[in-house]
């Protein structure tokens, strides 16, 4: 869900920010087929980064757990 | 290729708008995986720890906040129960009762007044130092040891308690004789004194000439009378032979007694024996709290998913918008 | 004009987006050649925001040209030009339109430089679609 949330962004606003680049590229002939790739080339190294991110904040997370809940459970439950 | 060359190019020049986006979508994707993360964790702390005390003896009311306060040292203060309890468990020969004080804390850390059966119980493990043997001493968890960057031969106070100032009580300063080995467990979080100790601190138990006074903390040597000026309570080799208890030990608190029964067919008699709902005390098998938390949290999640799908799907319409 | 590129880039994007074309250094060559054609050629590796809107105007023009298209069509292309760049762009146009065999098909209000064109129609002639 999170991660078709986030493509769903990452696509949405690469358009709406990418919108005039597009339109020129269409003027000097580029096809469907590229303006997808376009798109798509800045979807994935925005969603590869996103992800490294939050993969390595997860791990953070993953590592420290246990310390954090207790931390968490000593608080007051 | 020239289309990621162009992505490169274009993330690369407008990089703090880029930041935003990767941040943002880095956020989208962290905050349910780490709550993924935090939550299964949890259920398996939580559960082992819990699967691990088979059970409970306490003061009739949440077992919840019995359970949190006795196995996980939370600051839920569950009606004490007497330490008659204990010794109705011993002599019945049934099972072995663990009896935990968790009411006071020092430096953020709860401070757990037991006997020496719960380091057995939970296969504590001392890095350095040696175990409890006098009363007062103390040994730390292995992640308060970190925290308060202390070990063997250094000290901690336990925190005032307002309740008990008014008695004329004050904190009691313990020596810390032993460090336990991390166990990845609210173990490592604790300050273990004797169950005595912790009945020293709470000002049941006290001794004689044994104020330290603000003024020989200032100045090391001299003296003050003035109860106003004192600060803490210390036990000495000098003054250990003073230290006496007030009243019937049986009627001393305990925070919770955990109860480890001989064999199956002990633990059913027990907990048949406590299933008259006009005693003061529950006894109660911390797996099942346990699992019924764990299974709540989980269906408040899924609720949370369900709802997060639905918003997502169906996205209210975003008044602006910046312009590219 | 592309914010993100250099005015080298910038001409050479069409090769970018366009499978068929294939950017090697011939097509470097094209670009730098057009460039210095248009009098730009020292500002190459400059983005637009540091170029006067001139300079953009004649990196488009570059761009137009690069592929070495069979028909360029000129919509009033030196509209924002001083003379010099005007005459320069215009020769750079006819030489492009000569060297490749195309046509150049062009709109504007410049009178003087209709002599140039095998064809010109008169819009000015048409009332209401017919000629008058």
């Amino acid at each position: 869900m999170a991660a078709f949330a986030a493509i769903g962004l990452v696509v949405f606003l690469s358009y709406r920010l990418r919108a005039r680049e597009i339109a020129t590229a269409v003027k000097l002939g580029a096809r469907g087929g590229m303006v997808v790739r376009l798109l798509a080339a800045e979807t994935v190294t925005l969603m590869l980064i996103s992800s490294g991110i939050a993969a390595l904040g997860a791990g953070v997370v993953s590592r420290n757990a246990r310390a954090w809940l207790g931390w968490l459970l000593t608080l007051g439950g | 290729m020239n289309a990621l060359y162009l992505a490169f190019a274009y993330l690369r020049y407008h990089w703090g708008r880029s930041l935003v986006l990767v941040l943002v979508a880095a956020l989208i994707l962290f905050v349910p995986a780490a709550t993924q993360v935090l939550l299964s964790t949890s259920e398996r702390v939580l559960l082992s720890r819990g699967a691990a005390t088979p059970l409970l003896l306490g003061s009739r009311g949440s077992q919840l906040d019995l359970t949190m306060s006795a196995l996980y040292f939370s600051e839920e203060r569950p009606d004490p129960v007497a330490m008659r309890e204990v010794e109705d468990i011993w002599d019945g020969g049934l099972a072995v009762p663990i009896p935990v004080h968790t009411a006071f804390s020092s430096g953020g850390f709860r401070i757990v007044g037991t006997t020496l059966d719960y380091f057995d119980f939970r296969r504590l493990k001392l890095s350095e130092g040696r175990g409890l043997s006098l009363l007062g001493d103390a040994v730390i968890g292995a992640d308060v040891a970190k925290a308060m960057g202390r070990g063997v031969g250094d000290a901690l106070v336990s925190s005032p308690e307002n309740l008990f100032d008014l008695d004329g009580v004050y904190p009691l300063e313990m020596p810390i004789v032993g460090v336990l080995a991390p166990t990845n467990s609210p173990d490592d979080q604790a300050v273990f004194v004797d169950i005595k100790t912790a009945w020293v601190i709470q000002g049941i138990g006290h001794g004689h000439e044994d104020a330290v006074t603000a003024a020989e903390v200032a100045d090391g040597t001299a003296a003050l009378s003035s109860a106003a000026v004192l600060q803490y309570q210390r036990i000495t080799p000098d003054n250990i032979q003073s230290f006496h208890f007030h009243g019937n030990q049986d009627d001393f608190p305990a925070s919770a007694v955990i109860v480890v029964p001989n064999d199956t067919r002990a633990a059913t008699i027990l907990k048949g024996r406590y299933l008259e709902t006009g005693k003061p005390t529950q006894l109660i098998e911390p797996g099942a709290v346990v699992q019924s938390l764990v299974d709540r949290i989980f269906r408040i999640k899924t609720l949370l998913d369900v709802v997060t799908g639905i918003k997502l799907w169906r996205p209210s319409r975003p008044s602006v918008w910046w312009c590219s | 004009m592309l914010d993100y590129l250099s005015a080298r880039q910038n001409i050479l994007y069409p090769y970018r987006i366009t499978p068929a074309l294939k950017l090697d250094s011939n097509a470097h060559a094209r670009a730098e050649a057009l460039a210095n054609a248009c009098g730009i050629g020292d500002k190459l590796d400059r983005h637009p925001n540091a170029l006067s809107q001139g300079e953009q105007q004649r990196i488009a023009i570059c761009r137009a040209l690069v592929t070495q298209p069979k028909l360029i069509l000129s919509d009033e292309a030196t509209g924002n030009l001083d003379p010099d760049s005007k005459a320069r762009i215009l020769e750079l146009l006819f030489e492009q339109a000569a060297a490749a065999s195309a046509s150049l098909l062009a709109v504007t209000h410049d009178h003087e430089l209709l002599p140039r064109f095998d064809r010109v129609i008169d819009f000015a002639q048409f009332r209401e679609g017919v000629p008058a």
